[in-house]
């Protein structure tokens, strides 16, 4: 039985696709392309897919993965090639292999975070946002309390960087199974605190990393 | 990349990918080779629409034609209204996110009554005015078809056409006209009167409408000089069994109600069950090729990679062939991991060897629908199904592994009386006496028999068009009068709303007179009215009331034999003096034989040049 681990990307119209239903437009372009699949034995089979780590909806992604099981032979090219015939618009297949790495590694994200309008005044805003001491936001934790999370500790890496049309901004923050934080979550507290206008951001996921900050695969 | 605005909406309403388009099997061309944008409208939500045939149907027809690009539109839900209202964002259709009111054509489908003001809120979405005489040469031409259009009178001051029949010739032809009227430069006035000539299209602004003292129908008559036809008769397509079925779907990726591969195997319906209006207005029935349709259905499977394929229809059980079909399709879909749906089987010819066809892949409940609950009742309105085989079919099921029974009842029927109310509480009960008593039933495991009761609404070309409908007041006595009747916990009763059931006799018998109402309970805030939690009975009374008209005269009223209909000037085939006779013979509880038993000269036949029916073939017998 060999693991495979499909890397994909997710854009334009398909950032609105949401977990549950892209778990079953690959499902169907699994079958719609003839990948022989592994189906989970029992009353209802169906095909055996693990998605390492959900996406948000709204954001994009250049580095989405999902894995499918199947005992067949396997040949990448073939894989990438007729999955791309059969995906939507906006999800492309850019890398196919063997999965290397077991998704509890899995601990930073990188995001390329897109701000559209006057690129001193959001630089401003943002370097106002970086001298903080603190900054609480609170998360809805699994059983449905509010915990205090401090922007701030988590800010891995920032770096922004004006351009013609506002500001981009190379951002990573803790992912995976032990802490995750969305980057909405910061969209927002600029939203509150500093009138940045959210309908003028989008969020593109660029990599995940392990705690080496090795990327995934 | 959206515009911000699109953007800013679909961040704030739950499932955004219903106003996203791009799903596979979506259809994307350059604007700019196009002769003919069309934009087909569904006039309720994405969910419901997608899970339409029809809609498929027409896509894939209209977009297989190099010039022409159609593209789909739905009703957006409540937040989503509210956000573009907001936003000054117009309606759009999903794939190229051009505003309606920019399309050549915008084409509603007309498939349930209180859908009507959904279309009013679409049009007022896209900045088009509702009336056809508001709207200049710089407007689409808004157009409908569907099964609702057989009665297009509430409708006709809204549209500039209607279609009736089948549109997989007639919409295309259509079309063809608009383009020759673009490059030609006429105005819109003469080509309405080209439509006018194409078979099936009503141009309602051609007509006058006379009214008698009572507000009934006087006469319908084209304008003098207009060239439209008197008398507007369906559309037909001249052979279905090989008529090309789509082998792509346009499939969505937030769960439409139905969301699997469909091949429609067949067409129309030979059972004349009297209180149905699509076994009259598809007549005659027509059966698909079985290899046609085994390759299609494989086809449609692998392009989409839908895990299971439903054999649509009104009766697919009455087609010739199901058997080796069945057959067919078994040797590839287990193979694939594709399950086979049979949603409309009747109770009479439900066998052994079906349910084993069936449930190889995977095991789905069972429906069947007596409709009445005593034989006398089943007479009346001709659903030749008796209480021993409906006995025999849910023994066999029992015995199979089935638990779950789900039955279909109405209630207000003509000529119905308590007793007949009674009769459904004692079929559900009969059914689930049978399932105690029965040796094969699954282990440890109760039964469970759900009731539907849905109220009855006499509709236009059945033979219980003249029927008046029960008052909501007798239609709520009876609901609770079966509650009473049912002892057992193992049946489950719900019943539909009388008040929805009420507003959608008036629109189903409705004239012109109901436009403007339609238009006041809009603005004053109604649609989505077969929404439960959005129906808004009391206002949609005032809005009738402040029209000065009353609901019960189109609702509540038999209508004389001899009386002019609202729909009297459509021809769907079947003649009157047939849907009288019909009606007579419920009366008396005489059935009539189906129509591939014995064929009882409903007139059907002559939409296709008139002699031996196609629905009528001794052969087929079974």
């Amino acid at each position: 039985m060999h693991l495979i681990r499909v890397g994909f990307t997710k854009e334009q119209e398909a950032c609105y696709i949401s977990h549950l239903d892209l778990q079953r437009v690959i499902q169907r372009a699994l079958k719609k392309a003839e990948i022989p699949t592994w189906y989970t034995q029992g009353f209802n089979p169906h095909v055996y897919l693990t998605f390492a780590l959900p996406l948000s909806l709204g954001q994009s992604s250049t580095c989405e993965t999902f894995d499918y099981k199947t005992e067949a032979e396997f040949d990448s090219e073939t894989v990438y090639y007729k999955l791309n015939e059969a995906l939507p618009r906006g999800i492309r297949v850019y890398d196919v292999h063997p999965a290397v790495m077991d998704p509890n590694v899995i601990t930073y994200a990188r995001y390329l975070v897109r701000f559209t309008g006057d690129s001193a005044e959001i630089t401003q805003k943002l370097e106002a946002f970086r001298a903080l001491s603190e900054a609480i936001v609170y998360k809805k934790t699994k059983k449905g309390t509010q915990k205090p999370v401090d922007l701030m500790e988590h800010l891995v890496k920032w770096s922004a960087e004006p351009t013609e049309e506002g500001v981009l901004l190379d951002l990573t923050l803790p992912a995976g199974n032990q802490f995750s934080l969305n980057p909405d979550f910061i969209i927002a507290y600029l939203a509150e605190n500093y009138g940045i206008d959210p309908f003028e951001v989008s969020i593109c996921r660029t990599a995940v990393y392990n705690a080496e900050f090795e990327n995934f695969v | 990349m959206m515009e911000k605005k699109l953007r800013q909406a679909l961040s704030a309403v739950q499932k955004p990918g219903r106003y996203t388009g791009g799903e596979p099997g979506s259809v994307y061309k350059d604007p700019a080779l196009m002769d003919c944008r069309f934009a087909f409208c569904f006039p309720d939500t994405y969910e419901v629409g997608m899970s339409f045939l029809g809609m498929k149907v027409l896509y894939e027809v209209l977009n297989a034609r190099e010039n022409i690009w159609c593209e789909r539109a739905f009703m957006p839900w409540v937040d989503m209204l509210d956000e573009m209202k907001k936003l000054d964002l117009p309606l759009y259709a999903l794939e190229s996110k051009t505003p309606l009111n920019q399309f050549d054509i915008v084409g509603f489908t007309l498939q349930y009554e209180l859908s009507y003001t959904n279309i009013l809120a679409m049009l007022e979405l896209s900045g088009i005015p509702f009336y056809s005489k508001d709207r200049g040469e710089e407007m689409p031409l808004i157009v409908a078809g569907g099964p609702c259009t057989c009665n297009a009178e509430p409708l006709a001051d809204f549209f500039d056409a209607m279609m009736l029949g089948e549109g997989e010739e007639q919409l295309p032809a259509l079309c063809d006209e608009v383009i020759k009227a673009k490059k030609e430069g006429i105005p819109k006035e003469e080509l309405l009167r080209r439509l006018a000539k194409i078979k099936g299209v009503y141009v309602p602004s051609l007509y006058l409408v006379a009214y008698n003292p009572d507000g009934t129908i006087k006469c319908v008559t084209p304008k003098p000089d207009s060239g439209a036809p008197e008398l507007i008769e369906k559309a037909i397509l001249p052979n279905f069994r090989h008529t090309p079925l789509p082998t792509n779907f346009t499939v969505p990726m937030v769960g439409a109600v139905h969301d699997r591969a469909m091949v429609e195997v067949l067409r129309g319906c030979v059972r004349g069950c009297r209180f149905c209006q699509a076994g009259f207005i598809y007549r005659p029935m027509r059966e698909r090729d079985a290899d046609l349709l085994d390759s299609s259905a494989r086809d449609l499977c692998r392009n989409t990679g839908y895990e299971e394929v439903s054999l649509t229809s009104l009766s697919t059980s009455d087609h010739s062939q199901l058997e080796p079909l069945l057959d067919k399709l078994l040797t590839w879909t287990e193979g694939k991991h594709v399950n086979i749906a049979l949603p409309s089987l009747r109770i009479d010819n439900f066998s052994e060897s079906l349910i084993e066809k069936t449930t190889r892949v995977r095991k789905s409940g069972l429906t069947f629908a007596p409709e009445a609950g005593t034989q006398r009742l089943r007479d009346v309105i001709n659903k030749n199904v008796t209480m021993e085989e409906i006995e025999r079919s849910c023994t066999l099921a029992f015995s199979k592994g089935y638990t779950s029974v789900k039955l279909y009842f109405m209630m207000g029927l003509p000529t119905e009386t308590l007793e007949d109310i009674a009769g459904i509480a004692e079929t559900a009960q009969r059914v689930v006496d049978l399932y105690y008593q029965n040796p094969g039933k699954a282990k440890g495991r109760g039964v469970s028999v759900s009731i539907s009761v849905s109220c009855f609404v006499p509709k236009p070309f059945t033979p219980f068009q003249f029927a008046a409908q029960d008052t909501m007041e007798q239609l709520r006595e009876k609901q609770q009068y079966l509650l009473s009747c049912v002892k057992s916990k193992k049946i489950s009763v719900s019943y539909h709303d009388a008040k929805i059931s009420f507003l959608e006799a008036v629109f189903a018998k409705g004239n012109r007179r109901l436009s403007k109402v339609l238009v006041k309970a809009y603005e004053r805030g109604c649609y989505f009215d077969g929404w439960g939690e959005h129906f808004k009975f009391n206002t949609w009374c005032e809005a009738f009331r402040d029209c000065g008209i009353d609901m019960a005269f189109f609702a509540n009223r038999p209508i004389p034999f001899d009386e002019i209909t609202p729909w009297e000037h459509f021809g769907y085939g079947v003649t009157k003096d047939f849907l009288i006779e019909e009606y007579n013979r419920a009366v008396e509880a005489t059935t009539t034989m189906p129509c591939n038993k014995k064929c009882s000269g409903c007139g059907a036949n002559n939409l296709m040049g008139g002699g031996k029916c196609v629905a009528f073939d001794q052969s087929r017998v079974h």
